[in-house]
């Protein structure tokens, strides 16, 4: 258990936020409990977490739109929703639109629960991985990480960017120094991760 | 004759009414026996009827009072016309046995004179019955068709009795066309007489007799309205004794204008119990020793005033029943318009029982873990545990609420705490106005009681609520609910902004409609008012219970 692990609940419901939360934290999850999605969006920069949980009908904030603001305060966290008036249009609109690892009915499944959190948890994993790998490349760096894992040779890089191939190797050899990649394959692994976000 | 008059039960048998079709207490003779001892019952009533209505006879042919045709309108009133032949039978087995009619020459004329009326009263009771029941709804019988009946029959008769009077009279040499017409008049008139004042009592016992409802006997004719119609009666026949007193005659005039009144305010027993209260004074003046000439005179205002009376009587009754059956009718309306809020509201209820079913879930699994483990902590299980019994509590309370709400409700009213009402109505509106992201606040008003039909007014209270949350502005908007106290009524007020960007009418517009008509029907009102601020205030105004406001 390590703070990177941190699961947030959210439902309005503070009885079954703490129910949630206390069911996750009994599968050796480290979770906390909260009411009130706003005040969660106001604490939140000061202690992100890897998963929040939460209720799509809320009074405070609907929560949808609280995802939304979520995502922009921290793009690596991962989204499970849950409501107890489920509908298509919703289902859809949470994973495509949203971003949503799932979308749960309640009453909840306790077994699904578990898994879509622990599959929140990875991705999120993941997501950061890549995030603090890729953050310190410049751009011009990304330009030619995108072109690399499209089977483009230095040579083409260099004729594509219309740079020389000598400035091509030192790009390469700097991105293989940031993210640790140090073959083609780890790079596309890498890169098709994001793609999939 | 017996002979006949038997296999003719056999072939009648069918369903006499009775009023036990289950086990009988004790044994009971067999159906055909039963039968045959109610005809001759009815034949030996039928003709000490008759013979007692003799001191009322004119040109020794008709009788100008004449009981005998009430008990058998109210025998085929209530045997059915299946029993006609049957019933004419008996009356003339039981007559011609006991000498009061001969059968001479004329035998067939006398035959058809004796059977006659029976068959003509028979085809009407048949006609009207059959009219009422298609149009009516069933219980007791209609009372106007009875009225129609006990006036249609006699004027039947007496067309139909032509054929066989005409010879008849002729025959005993009276056959002057104004003496016969006078005897058919007699005839009508005594009949007419008979038939109102004896046939309502002895239907009114049958009926009883069959439902088994005696308890209704002494209900709801209060004393105070007796004593008024009486006095109203009373004064009526001073008034004709003062006439009289003056020189100008027995004019019952006035009695006519009463007993109609009577019957107007005191439906059909009331108008039967001046009826015969009048023929008690009137029959006993009119007895041997008068001539023909007043005899059928007075007769005549007699039955005017039974007619009149008795009529009116099955309007005012016909017309209680009418507003019951409407009534009736409303309620039923009124429930299925709760029920189709109850529909309209299952969105937001499905996610109020979801909502602490997913806490109690988690929580049972817990426990069950919990307990299995090897040391279980008691503080913990406490926890849990209550935690369970309050959300299964306040299911359980949302259940009630909605179970009661759905219900049919009482007939009655009772005497109902208006606070306890406002917070059960908020309690059904919570999910919906959680989900469209309107508060409600409700605003404590003063401890009152109010006598109200608690389903509707909840209904009522709750369309004025559902309207509110719906005309509010969204997210955020507040609706506020209060009560309050003023001359004399509850006021339960509901006060709401009003969201600008929207149009402020939605939906059909049926729930006010139905709250003004519960409002309506409990004597109060609803008002809607524009506030200073800008919004609205929807108020239901419901007169309090006296004595019971401390």
């Amino acid at each position: 258990m390590s703070d990177s692990d941190l699961v947030y609940v959210v439902d309005d419901d503070q009885d079954l936020a703490a129910s949630v939360a206390r069911l996750l934290r009994r599968h050796d999850l480290h979770a906390e409990p909260f009411d009130d999605p706003v005040a969660l969006l106001d604490a939140y920069s000061s202690a992100p977490a890897a998963c929040v949980v939460t209720d799509v009908m809320m009074d405070q904030l609907d929560g949808f739109e609280f995802s939304s603001r979520l995502r922009r305060l921290d793009p690596a966290v991962a989204i499970v929703f849950m409501t107890a008036w489920p509908s298509t249009a919703h289902a859809v609109d949470s994973v495509r639109v949203h971003g949503g690892v799932d979308y749960l009915e309640k009453p909840i499944d306790e077994r699904r629960l578990l898994s879509s959190v622990r599959e929140a948890l990875q991705w999120s994993r993941r997501s950061r991985e890549y995030e603090s790998r890729t953050a310190t490349l410049t751009p011009r760096e990304r330009d030619v990480l995108a072109l690399l894992v499209r089977g483009y040779s230095s040579k083409a890089i260099a004729t594509e960017l219309n740079i020389s191939t000598r400035t091509v190797d030192d790009h390469r050899a700097q991105i293989s120094a940031k993210t640790g990649a140090n073959n083609l394959a780890k790079l596309i692994a890498l890169v098709q991760f994001d793609a999939a976000r | 004759m017996r002979s006949l008059l038997a296999s003719r039960q056999a072939q009648e048998r069918a369903d006499f009414p009775t009023k036990e079709q289950g086990q009988p207490i004790w044994p009971r003779p067999p159906k055909l026996l039963r039968q045959l001892l109610v005809l001759t019952a009815y034949g030996v009533a039928f003709t000490l009827l008759r013979s007692a209505s003799s001191r009322w006879a004119t040109h020794k042919l008709f009788s100008v009072w004449f009981p005998a045709a009430g008990l058998r309108f109210a025998f085929l009133w209530i045997a059915g016309p299946r029993w006609v032949p049957a019933a004419a039978l008996a009356e003339l087995v039981i007559s011609v046995g006991a000498g009061t009619v001969q059968l001479s020459s004329d035998w067939a004329l006398s035959l058809l004179g004796v059977v006659g009326p029976c068959l003509v009263y028979g085809a009407v009771i048949r006609l009207v019955q059959a009219r009422s029941r298609r149009s009516s709804v069933g219980g007791e019988f209609d009372p106007l068709a009875f009225g129609m009946a006990a006036i249609l029959g006699p004027m039947t008769a007496w067309i139909a009795a032509l054929p066989w009077a005409l010879p008849l009279s002729w025959q005993r040499g009276t056959v002057d066309a104004p003496v016969l017409f006078s005897a058919l008049l007699v005839f009508t008139l005594g009949d007419l007489l008979g038939i109102l004042i004896i046939a309502p009592p002895l239907l009114w016992f049958a009926y009883r007799a069959r439902s088994g409802e005696w308890s209704t006997i002494g209900r709801a004719r209060r004393a105070a309205r007796i004593a008024e119609l009486a006095g109203l009666l009373a004064c009526a026949w001073a008034l004709v004794w003062l006439l009289q007193r003056l020189g100008d005659g027995l004019v019952l005039a006035p009695v006519l204008l009463a007993a109609c009144w009577c019957g107007l305010r005191g439906g059909r027993v009331i108008a039967w119990a001046a009826i015969l209260a009048t023929a008690l004074i009137v029959l006993p003046m009119t007895g041997n020793g008068v001539s023909d000439a007043e005899r059928v005179q007075v007769h005549m205002q007699l039955a005017c005033i039974a007619v009149g009376a008795y009529l009116a009587g099955s309007y005012a009754d016909a017309q209680a029943r009418a507003i019951r059956e409407i009534s009736r009718r409303d309620r039923l309306l009124l429930h299925a318009e709760r029920l189709k809020t109850l529909r309209a509201m299952s969105v937001a209820v499905i996610h109020e029982v979801s909502q602490p079913l997913s806490t109690i879930a988690i929580e049972a699994r817990a426990l069950v873990e919990t307990t299995q483990a090897p040391d279980p902590s008691p503080a913990d299980i406490q926890e849990t545990a209550a935690l369970i019994a309050r959300k299964a509590d306040h299911l359980a309370e949302l259940i009630r609420r909605l179970r009661a709400f759905g219900s049919g409700g009482n007939e009655r009213r009772a005497v109902q705490s208006v606070s306890q009402l406002v917070a059960d109505v908020v309690g059904l509106a919570a999910a919906e106005a959680r989900s469209a992201k309107v508060a409600i606040v409700c605003a404590e008003g003063p401890e009152l009681k109010a006598s109200v039909h608690d389903v509707e007014i909840r209904q009522a209270v709750l369309n004025l609520l559902r309207n509110a949350i719906a005309a509010a502005p969204k997210p955020g908007g507040v609706v506020t609910i209060g009560w309050s106290q003023a001359r004399g009524f509850a006021q339960f007020w509901i006060e709401n902004a009003v969201d600008s960007k929207r149009p402020a009418y939605r939906g059909m517009g049926l729930g006010l409609i139905i709250s003004r008509t519960i409002a309506q029907a409990h004597g109060g009102r609803v008002t809607i008012e524009q506030t200073s601020a800008g919004g609205v205030r929807s108020t239901l105004h419901v007169p309090l219970t006296r004595g019971v406001e401390e």
